[in-house]
């Protein structure tokens, strides 16, 4: 029974507050699959208990749920007891008084860390999510950005620092997109969706808006013959790769993890950041183009 | 995985050196004034057009025009 007692103790603090931890912080960004050797993970583990844990215990008498006093007697009674059938058989009543007050100072504990863990754990994801803010306004502190770094970035799956505006100061006025090109040469680009990692922190699955796909064997063969032409008629048209890009039917494209070669990542602003209103030269750029697409939709009607 | 490239990140997270709004107008304006029958045709096509300034990419959309 003791053996009983102490490994649920042992889980209650030093395992569930990790598993608290790992489970908040997931709502806010994916997590590394594993970020170091099992010694660290034992040590982050005894990390996320022990701060906890020493602040409830300080904090122990404020609020409504405080420890009931006698607890140091109490607990030796219930060790006492559960160690040797002897002392348990000489005052069996004394074991269960002690052990109520045993489980009500555990519980009054265990609930303040947990609060606590789950506090922390909040302010971790909310740092981590605007990491490239928070770097920025504490610019004029670089040990502090420096320290930032290195406790959040081994924790955040590698695919998402990448896949995401994480690290970049202005998150809001950016958005992702991407080249995708796979193991069997075929080029797509399009605005990430959703990313899925697998269990050992590979990249399984990307989902695309928007994407499209290059027909890069016309676009090859159409350079080459510019290339080899061009000596000879210098008038001829460099082919221009925004030509050969298609439009893949549907709202959203799946690339497998396991087909894609490498991965181009671009963060895009949208001009609204730039104000066009406020400048006359975009503006009047703006404007000229606006009456450019009704010169064409009018051309193209005429034509029909 | 052969590889994974992140364009202008460490501009992107270089804290010290904001956006510079007013040359990436000028870029952009200078971009449409000579590629102005290409961008619309992409507008009318796509509904959308990417355009790269030395401060990065931006997306202008039928939208975007509309606002202005």
């Amino acid at each position: 029974m003791l053996t009983l007692l102490v490994t649920v103790l042992a889980t209650a603090y030093f395992v569930v507050p990790e598993l608290l931890t790992r489970f908040v912080v997931s709502l806010f960004f994916v997590r590394k699959a594993s970020t170091g050797t099992r010694s660290e993970e034992i040590m982050r583990g005894v990390f996320w208990a022990v701060v906890p844990l020493t602040i409830a215990w300080f904090t122990r008498n404020i609020g409504w749920w405080t420890i009931r006093p006698n607890i140091a007697a109490n607990t030796q009674t219930v060790f006492g007891s559960l160690y040797s059938d002897k002392i348990f058989e000489q005052n069996p009543s004394a074991f269960y008084r002690a052990f109520n007050n045993f489980v009500a100072f555990n519980a009054c504990l265990l609930l303040r860390t947990y609060v606590i863990v789950v506090l922390f754990a909040l302010l971790f994801g909310f740092i981590a999510l605007r990491l490239g803010s928070v770097r920025a306004k504490l610019k004029k502190w670089p040990r502090t950005t420096a320290f930032l770094h290195w406790a959040f970035m081994p924790k955040i799956s590698e695919w998402h620092v990448a896949l995401s505006p994480i690290l970049v100061h202005e998150r809001k006025e950016l958005f992702v997109r991407i080249d995708v090109m796979t193991k069997g040469g075929i080029l797509y680009r399009g605005t990430v969706f959703e990313k899925r990692i697998s269990a050992d922190g590979d990249l399984a699955t990307l989902i695309l808006k928007s994407a499209q796909r290059m027909i890069r064997g016309d676009f090859q063969r159409d350079r080459t013959s510019y290339e080899e032409n061009k000596g000879v008629n210098p008038a001829l048209p460099k082919p221009n790769p925004e030509d050969y890009w298609r439009d893949i039917p549907g709202e959203l494209f799946l690339v497998n993890g396991s087909e894609i070669s490498s991965v181009n990542v671009r963060h895009i602003r949208s001009v609204a950041v730039l104000k066009p209103k406020e400048n006359e030269e975009l503006a009047k750029a703006f404007s000229a183009l606006q009456a450019e697409i009704l010169k064409q939709i009018e051309i193209a009607r005429l034509v029909k | 995985m052969g590889g994974l490239q992140i364009e202008n990140l460490l501009k992107l997270m270089e804290e010290s050196s904001p956006l510079d709004k007013d040359q990436a107008r000028r870029e952009i304006a200078s971009y449409l004034t000579s590629h102005i029958a290409d961008v619309a045709k992409e507008l009318e096509e796509k509904g959308e057009t990417v355009i790269r300034t030395s401060s990065g990419s931006f997306r202008l959309t039928k939208d975007d025009l509309v606002a202005a």
